[in-house]
């Protein structure tokens, strides 16, 4: 009768269901790295709105892209502007300004370039062309260069001064400009005239061929438990100690890009784009006999600054300091999708050579070195392994006009 | 349909994960309520028992429907044990003051009155210790001996324990007949 009690009670939950927790099922997902339909709703969701982000960024870029390159009134400011400063001027002499260094003058004068709303206008102004080509007026206006307020008014006489006139009256010492000192900037004009450059470019580890060597680790990979003593249990098999290793083989990260420069000045310039990245993995778990590949692309928009230390004829020489923003857009394994899309940031600077086959067209490489932070999952790549990453960029860029 | 569930987890697919969880996650709830009645709780010790579950099957030796089923309650209940365990030592109530005779022909018939929810949720509402021996003894049918070890208690203790477990259902089951009327 004891044992019809507790058979009853048995028989009643038999079959017994109840509503599972809410997320358990992504938290599964989650542990075990691989996305499934219930879990990857959610993340499809954000999946197309990082796509509209991209977008969004693509069409400002190139908004804001086309819109310098068509605007007819952008100013060409001359590099080499042979003008002269003070040295000439009497009053400045007197004054016991003289000896104030001219770096300073030109330090004080960095704008200019940067203020293109005012040029066209004044460059529009007759008057302002008929006093440029006057000697007289135009050392008037080398006076009024102590006087900021009207600096800009000065700079753009000293663009219409004639060849001829300046060559006769002032020998080429120095200019106004901070960035033009070198003796080799007639090479740069058309550089620093341009502003964009447009870049089609390509990079990948190759300094860490030798890195694919496998590593075991106590892999969380695909869950925290890999103990097989559930599986013993069923087949009658007591032996709990075994212990599941898994090990990886990260491949060499590929990444393409297209980026997008904008000239500061002749030496500075800033640059961003869009970039792809695609990591591969082998991961084999030894125990089960058994393998499968790992697959994820990432999108990023890179930012930085590069500077140009060095330039000659055809070649220049750069360095250049950024930082990555990526998120992951597709994660594959060998017939299935893993449901983790993390964000990946990173930092990096290289020093990099460009040759201009044509004036409009350069070949670069740069050898770059970069770091990779934690995204802040479980999941393993190439940079989870070596965060601290060499590589080697190459490609095209386009000067444009 | 569980056998070529299985082979395709084997192969790694993705949408036989998703229908064995789908298949058997209502019934796996229910077992894991029964030792851990707690929503948060509950959550991790299933979560962990489908990691398991899904690395474990690769090696697992597929003996048909009812063994698997077998199988995978047996995996929530050990790690409701584990949890269980490492959480906190188990409480074990011992009762000085002597206890009634369970009319257990009065306690099936007012089993047979109440629905499996209600049950279910008594079995829920058990001290620790009471519902981790009773759970073990009666759904997982282990004997004292087996429950003894796994726990670290005497025979006696565990023979107690299902023994008080009873008897605190049977009162509670008989209560909640008599609301009924």
């Amino acid at each position: 009768m004891k044992e019809d009690w507790t058979k009853q009670m048995k028989q009643k939950l038999e079959g017994h269901k109840m509503s599972p927790p809410t997320g358990l099922w992504e938290g599964i997902s989650q542990e075990v790295g691989l996305g499934l339909e219930a879990a990857t709703k959610i993340s499809t969701k954000s999946f197309v709105r990082w796509y509209w982000a991209v977008a969004a960024v693509v069409v400002v870029l190139v908004g804001f892209f086309a819109l310098y390159q068509f605007d007819d009134n952008e100013p060409k400011v001359v590099a080499n502007n042979e003008n002269k400063t003070v040295p000439s001027n009497p009053v400045e002499e007197e004054s016991g300004e003289a000896e104030k260094p001219k770096e300073t003058l030109m330090a004080d004068k960095p704008s200019i370039v940067d203020k293109p709303s005012e040029v066209p206008f004044k460059s529009s102004n007759p008057s302002l062309l008929a006093l440029a080509s006057n000697n007289t007026e135009e050392e008037t206006s080398i006076e009024k260069i102590t006087d900021e307020t009207q600096y800009d008014t000065i700079v753009e006489a000293q663009q219409t001064v004639p060849e001829e006139t300046k060559s006769e009256t002032h020998p080429p010492k120095q200019t106004y400009l901070p960035d033009v000192i070198e003796p080799n900037t007639t090479a740069l004009q058309s550089e620093y005239s341009s502003r964009w450059t447009f870049g089609l470019g390509g990079a990948n580890g190759l300094l860490l061929a030798n890195n694919s060597d496998s590593q075991p680790f106590n892999g969380n990979y695909i869950g925290e438990f890999h103990t097989i003593e559930d599986a013993n249990y069923y087949k009658g098999n007591n032996d709990k100690n075994t212990k599941t290793s898994i090990v990886s083989k990260h491949n060499i990260p590929l990444r393409l890009g297209i980026s997008l420069q904008y000239q500061l000045n002749n030496r500075l310039a800033l640059y961003s784009g869009i970039s792809y990245t695609y990591l591969k993995s082998e991961i084999s778990v030894p125990l089960y006999n058994n393998s499968y590949d790992q697959k994820l692309s990432y999108l990023g928009i890179p930012f930085g600054i590069s500077w140009q230390i060095w330039s000659a004829n055809q070649i220049s020489i750069y360095l250049s300091g950024g930082t990555m923003i990526e998120k992951c857009i597709s994660a594959k394994v060998t017939d299935g999708k893993l449901n983790v899309y993390p964000w990946q940031w990173s930092v990096n600077a290289s020093v990099g050579a460009e040759y201009k086959i044509i004036r409009q067209l350069g070949i670069y490489l740069e050898p770059s070195l970069g770091y990779y932070f934690d995204d802040g999952t479980s999941l393993e790549h190439y940079y989870k392994e070596r965060p601290l990453a060499p590589s080697i960029q190459f490609g095209l860029r386009f000067h444009l006009k | 349909m569980v056998t070529q569930i299985v082979e395709r987890i084997r192969q790694k697919d993705q949408r036989a994960m998703s229908q064995l969880y789908q298949m058997y996650i209502g019934e796996l709830t229910s077992v894991c309520y029964r030792y851990i009645p707690n929503a948060d709780d509950m959550k991790d010790v299933l979560q962990n028992s489908f990691v398991k579950i899904f690395t474990s099957i690769p090696t697992l030796e597929y003996r048909g429907e009812e063994q698997f089923k077998g199988w995978l309650v047996r995996i929530v209940a050990n790690e409701a044990l584990t949890f269980l365990r490492n959480r906190k030592k188990l409480l074990f109530v011992e009762q000085s003051e002597t206890v009634d005779e369970i009319d257990e022909d009065s306690a099936i018939s007012n089993t047979e009155r109440i629905s499996p929810d209600e049950l279910h949720q008594l079995i829920s509402e058990l001290p620790d210790g009471y519902r981790t021996v009773l759970n073990l003894y009666v759904f997982e049918n282990y004997s004292h001996r087996q429950i003894a070890e796994l726990l670290g208690v005497k025979e006696s203790t565990s023979a107690s324990q299902l023994y008080y477990a009873k008897q605190w259902l049977a009162q509670r089951i008989k209560v909640l007949t008599s609301e009924k009327g």
